[in-house]
């Protein structure tokens, strides 16, 4: 069994580790490598769309990327600051849960490919929506997941096209409004945070457990949790 | 005894049955460049072409052939580098453009309409911009067409990393149809036998061509009035923008999605597939 998460948007700066991520040994360093290599050709004037922001932003933001196998690391769990993981609150779990999380939670990075929570990474900004990240890791990605039973995939839709697999259930949370149903947005973060903390500390492999999940409103409606406003 | 006589009088039978309905092969040589086809159908009907994408061959089209050779006279091709055909000349649009022309021009008396998947759409959309005044109507398939900015290109290079580096690792066939039953999990046997043939014997040089760079959708100066269906999946390689620079190019586009389907849509949906072609020939 395995959990997908995407990775966050909000990243610590800070490096916790004075390891440099090339001596990392990190199971992706050669398409990384490639994925450098290929954003190192392009155009200034490309950059804003690359990174999705100002032109000044976006060459600092490159010019990090570019130098990423000499930045510093931090464990994952540390990195990632978003909503998800703050709601997960890897650092307060026990250890017998930090392990089922370690051996249990991947995190789909356009950049960095799977990445366990006590991988060492460097800070970098590059969404899997762009240079066709998807297609660049579904062979790698679906090879790498092919022998696993069943995936909880808790992923933004982009994200769940970078593999494929048939044993995949797909994890939403929405609210029910009018007869309506509506995406659950920020609130729908904090619940995915709590769902990855309840599934690892009960140290759930099941899937039959796994929707017994019932937290903040939220129950399992047969599509996706739901949560009646 | 007996038996000889049935297997006699049923050949007899079939064969008074479809009198000109032929499935052959055939090679076509421009130079040194050789082209493999098959024709499907009876002869006596209207000719349509089918081009593959890339990474594909002939045998991409297997399912749709056997609904639309009821109705047509196919002729299915190899495309340069692909299924049996060679790699000569330069693995670009307009080269493989040049190919294609001559092909038609060589092996169709008059008209026909041609269908076109993913790089075949983008090579059918070319011959129409070409003003091939043999080409009647035109099926596109999710065309692949790019806008032309390095981050394209870059998303092109980053694909043949990956396509070529796997490609290379594969000892045998059998490692590709794992490759393509990983990557097509919902597909069934017999289509990723298919399609993992057609990625081991394509010509692994396609990825240092310029291909890529010639997908980029021309504004025409004069609209082209041939009759053109887009053929759409529901998650498809083809964005908004170039849907409108289609629009301003043809006058007479049609544009129909299927649901519930992505870029292998000839694979997912073959029968909805020939059903709109059968529709919109009609």
């Amino acid at each position: 069994m395995k959990i997908l998460i995407p990775p966050s948007e909000g990243k610590s700066k800070e490096n916790t580790k004075s390891l440099l991520f090339g001596e990392s040994k990190h199971e992706y360093s050669s398409e990384i490598k490639e994925i450098v290599n290929i954003l190192s050709t392009s155009k200034n004037e490309d950059l804003s769309k690359i990174y999705g922001t100002s032109i000044e932003k976006s060459e600092a933001l490159h010019k990090e990327n570019l130098e990423l196998f000499n930045q510093k690391c931090s464990f994952a769990y540390e990195r990632y600051t978003g909503v998800v993981y703050n709601n997960f609150d890897f650092k307060t779990l026990d250890e017998e849960s930090k392990e089922f999380a370690i051996n249990n939670i991947l995190i789909t990075s356009g950049f960095l490919g799977l990445v366990k929570l006590n991988d060492l990474i460097p800070n970098y900004k590059l969404k899997m929506n762009v240079l066709k990240l998807t297609n660049f890791w579904k062979p790698i990605f679906s090879k790498k997941l092919e022998n696993e039973s069943l995936l909880i995939d808790l992923l933004p839709e982009i994200h769940s096209k970078s593999y494929e697999s048939l044993n995949t259930v797909k994890i939403d949370f929405k609210f029910q409004k009018n007869n309506k149903f509506i995406s659950a947005g920020h609130n729908g973060k904090a619940i995915k945070g709590k769902f990855l903390r309840y599934i690892v500390k009960n140290k759930l492999e099941k899937i039959e457990n796994i929707l017994e999940f019932n937290q903040d409103g939220f129950k399992w409606g047969g599509d996706f949790f739901l949560k009646k406003v | 005894m007996f038996n000889k006589i049935s297997i006699l009088l049923g050949v007899l039978v079939i064969m008074s049955c479809s009198s000109q309905t032929v499935a052959n092969n055939g090679l076509y040589e421009l130079k040194n460049q050789k082209i493999y086809f098959h024709n499907h159908g009876d002869y006596n009907n209207r000719n349509l072409l089918l081009v593959h994408g890339l990474m594909g061959s002939s045998n991409s089209f297997d399912e749709i052939v056997s609904e639309l050779e009821k109705h047509y006279y196919l002729t299915v091709i190899d495309l340069p580098g692909h299924g049996d055909s060679n790699l000569q000349i330069e693995f670009s649009i307009e080269e493989l453009s040049n190919v294609l022309e001559s092909f038609i021009k060589d092996n169709f008396k008059g008209k026909l309409d041609m269908v076109g998947y993913s790089l075949g759409g983008t090579l059918t959309n070319n011959l129409l911009s070409r003003n091939n005044n043999q080409i009647d109507n035109v099926i596109l398939i999710d065309p692949w067409f790019s806008n032309n900015t390095t981050i394209d290109a870059a998303a092109f290079k980053l694909l043949g990393f990956i396509e070529k580096r796997e490609k290379n690792g594969w000892d045998n066939f059998k490692d590709a149809v794992k490759y393509v039953d990983n990557m097509n999990p919902s597909l069934n046997d017999i289509q990723n036998e298919s399609i993992a043939k057609n990625r081991f014997d394509y010509d692994i040089k396609i990825w240092e061509s310029p291909i890529q760079r010639g997908t980029l959708i021309r504004k025409e100066e004069l609209t082209i009035d041939n009759n053109v269906l887009l053929i759409k999946p529901e998650s498809s390689l083809i964005r908004d923008s170039q849907i409108n620079k289609l629009k301003n190019n043809f006058s007479n586009l049609f544009i129909e999605e299927i649901k519930e389907s992505t870029h292998m849509i000839i694979f997912e949906k073959p029968n909805e597939i020939s059903d709109k072609i059968f529709n919109f020939l009609k």
